[in-house]
């Protein structure tokens, strides 16, 4: 931690403190405000909306760290995900609901992972001449699945599927009886956050990615085969956007309306946290998570008025590219 | 041939000045015969369908196919105007704002709401409040001082015209007050992202875009903007200018002036690009390091090429409002559809090219509505077009994308520079071979 600390750049030391300053100002003003009660609750779903947040907004981030590519198709491939995890978990009735959650799950992150690997091998790559173009397909393809799917499964919201026994027992936190399948989103928030860590800190497939992200060419000199890296790293993004997808599922059901929700909300992360940066992306996911909670809450309670919550976020985003326009943990150029 | 014929008759002419006139017109209407063919088939346009089909063009109940095409063909045109706007961003100025759906909704939004809630009371204070914004934001953006006191007022003028003293505002002067509210939105969210570069302002756009969205849906604020309901607006639209009333005439003329407008922002965008600031654009996309070396403040002329575009853009919201048949301005209006259609027009047609985006979007609004109750049999099933459509437009999408980086016009004009090259080729060649 010591070790930690010292390496770090003092641009980013700064930044951590004005993370730490901001959390425990909006701790305060949520205590103050509502009670320990509804404050921990508030803390709780915000928490649990930042985990979700963070699966869409990691591959956002770590595509555009390596490839370059703004990738505005990931809010479709949560909804792609969400999809085809409820229509596989309604199809497979006969068996046991286990086995159903973990068939959604895998035909989930399968069908987008696939989706994913098609599309990086055979749109994207004959674009990396052209990266404005890359934008813009990516940008077209997230209204066609948004069509595809709308066509496909319908225009009505989904219900919320019942998670498996396992995950459908109670809790009680702050005088509140809660599903434990709020805590297992977060658990899988926390365990994805750690493998991607030790996937990009601690294996041969990580130390290229990371070189990657500093200077793709050099690591193609070197003979690796940077092209293949890339896809395998858009096919990882595409597939925790999918786990993120089918993990909502359950605890809110899937309306059309998702893709475009998280895809805001992972923006703004990605924005705050620095393009690129694996650690920028996962504290500011919990920063927007926790600023989105705190103002629906504030909002309900004294303006009865819960869209308020959209704008602050925005408010954020802004303050922040004009405090570093490089995002609080973003290389400096930007 | 004809411009020979023409061009003899005309230097016959005795009188000089007579002379002088008469060439400029031959000039004008021999250069553009292109565009004045096109204008003259839109205008007929009415006639000619009704000769096809033969119905009415302003028959007594509005049915039958000429009434139809008409409202088809304005709000193809309207969409086309988006278009155009949408380009001088994207092709122009090498601005990509995934945000222009706002500015189409807000001048529909503004408008009408204008016209609603307008009360003689609020005027001191909208005025203060305009003061404030333009002084707030010409410190920001460091405009010199002459041309902030210009500004000022210029809109103070503006706005004093505008507003009534009596309670109820007219649907022009709301007009006039939606288009500078245009301005000032497109001021507001220019100098927030125009600082901010390529993928950061994209994504910047898109999310202010979205959070309008969201807002205008919201149930929270039912009482102004009616949420997903819309504004009802059957009552505000003043009868001459409402396209589906029944009396005679009010549609043609209705969509003559569409076509009126259209023709203006088409001549207000050529003019532009052709103007010193509409060069400097250029110079700007091309290369925006060499262009501010040279001096040029590039920010400033980005922020105004946004505000031209955006007030074509609420423009042509407002005129597609008017031509809608359910007489609302929904939240529909502010959604990604605006943001997406244009985009794909765009890029379809040729980006960076003026007339691009006016045949995609021509071509593929009237197509769909052509084809709408067409059926594809693909084995032993059938899809009607009208469900296909948007699957086609996207794989059509992805393949110019892929194929074609010029578009349709782009890609022609490209093929005719590469013959007239060639053409001289062989000529120099032919020359050469005959001084040898």
């Amino acid at each position: 931690m010591q070790n930690y600390l010292a390496n770090l750049p003092p641009q980013h030391r700064r930044s951590w403190l004005l993370v730490v300053i901001y959390i425990a100002v909006l701790l305060v003003v949520s205590l103050a405000d509502f009670g320990l009660n509804t404050a921990g609750q508030t803390v709780f779903r915000g928490i649990l909306l930042g985990m979700l947040v963070f699966l869409v907004a990691s591959g956002l981030s770590l595509i555009f760290g390596l490839l370059d590519v703004l990738n505005f198709a990931q809010g479709a491939f949560l909804l792609i995900g969400a999809y085809v995890g409820n229509a596989t978990y309604d199809a497979l009735d006969a068996l046991s609901d286990e086995m159903r959650f973990l068939a959604a799950i895998l035909s989930a992150v399968g069908t987008v992972g696939v989706l994913g690997a098609i599309i990086e091998a055979g749109l994207i790559r004959p674009l990396y001449k052209r990266p404005i173009f890359q934008i813009v397909l990516t940008f077209g393809l997230a209204a066609i699945f948004l069509d595809l799917v709308e066509r496909v499964y319908g225009p009505d919201p989904k219900q919320p599927i019942d998670p498996p026994a396992l995950l459908n027992g109670k809790f009680t936190l702050f005088a509140q009886s809660l599903s434990t399948y709020r805590l297992f989103i977060i658990f899988l928030g926390l365990i994805m956050m750690v493998s991607v860590y030790i996937l990009l800190n601690r294996t041969r497939i990580g130390i290229i990615i990371r070189a990657g992200v500093q200077d793709a060419e050099m690591v193609q000199a070197l003979g690796i085969n940077v092209r293949r890296v890339f896809t395998l790293v858009f096919v990882l993004g595409a597939a925790l956007a999918a786990l993120g997808g089918i993990a909502i599922v359950p605890y809110q059901g899937a309306t059309l309306e998702m893709g475009n929700q998280f895809l805001i909300l992972a923006i703004v992360v990605v924005v705050i946290g620095g393009m690129g940066s694996y650690e920028g992306t996962a504290i500011a996911s919990i920063v927007v998570g926790l600023t989105r909670a705190v103002a629906e809450q504030l909002s309900l309670t004294h303006f009865d008025a819960p869209v308020l919550a959209e704008t602050s976020i925005l408010l954020l985003m802004i303050a922040v590219l004009l405090i570093q326009p490089s995002g609080l943990f973003g290389r400096e150029e930007a | 041939m004809i411009e020979r014929a023409v061009y003899t008759h005309i230097q016959k002419i005795e009188d000089p000045t007579l002379r002088n006139i008469a060439d400029k017109l031959a000039h004008l209407i021999l250069d553009n015969w292109f565009y004045a063919l096109v204008l003259l088939l839109l205008w007929r346009f009415p006639y000619i369908v009704a000769d096809l089909s033969d119905t009415e063009v302003t028959p007594r109940r509005p049915t039958g196919d000429s009434v139809f095409w008409q409202s088809v063909m304005a709000q193809a045109l309207l969409i086309a105007c988006l278009s155009m706007s949408y380009n001088l961003l994207f092709g122009f100025s090498g601005v990509i704002s995934f945000g222009h759906a706002l500015f189409f909704g807000a001048g529909g939004y503004i408008t009408f709401l204008m016209m609603r809630e307008y009360d003689g009371a609020y005027q001191i204070r909208a005025l203060i409040v305009l003061c404030f914004i333009t002084l707030c934001l010409a410190l920001f953006v460091r405009v010199p001082i002459r041309r902030l006191l210009i500004f000022l007022i210029g809109g103070i003028v503006l706005i004093l015209l505008l507003m009534p003293n009596n309670d109820k505002l007219s649907f022009y002067q709301a007009v006039g007050l939606s288009v500078i509210g245009s301005i000032i939105l497109s001021l507001i969210s220019g100098t927030v992202t125009l600082r901010l570069r390529g993928v950061y302002f994209a994504m910047f756009t898109l999310a202010l875009a979205e959070m309008f969205y969201v807002l205008a849906k919201s149930g929270t604020f039912r009482e102004i903007t009616g949420a997903e309901d819309g504004l009802v607006i059957r009552d505000l639209i003043p009868e001459s200018l409402n396209p589906t009333q029944t009396f005679e005439g009010h549609r043609l003329m209705m969509y003559r002036i569409t076509v009126i407008f259209f023709v203006i922002v088409f001549l207000a965008i050529r003019r532009y690009l052709n103007s010193p600031i509409g060069r400097i654009m250029l110079a700007i996309r091309e290369n925006e390091v060499r262009a501010r070396t040279i001096g040029y403040n590039t920010f400033y002329y980005k922020l105004i090429t946004m505000i031209f575009a955006g007030v074509i853009a609420s423009l042509s919201g407002v005129l597609f409002v008017l031509w809608g048949t359910a007489k609302r301005v929904d939240p529909s209006l502010l959604s990604l559809t605006y943001t997406v259609d244009p985009l794909l027009y765009t890029l379809i047609g040729g980006v960076g090219t003026i007339t691009g985006p006016i045949i995609a979007a021509l071509g593929l609004v009237l197509g769909e509505t052509y084809l709408r109750d067409e059926v594809i049999s693909i084995g032993s099933k059938t899809y009607p077009i009208a469900e296909v459509w948007d699957l086609f437009l996207g794989i059509l999408f992805v393949l110019v994308v892929m194929l074609l980086p010029n578009g349709i016009v782009g890609t022609w004009n490209k093929w005719r520079a590469e013959q007239r090259i060639r053409k001289m080729e062989r000529d120099l060649q032919r020359s050469k071979d005959r001084v040898a």
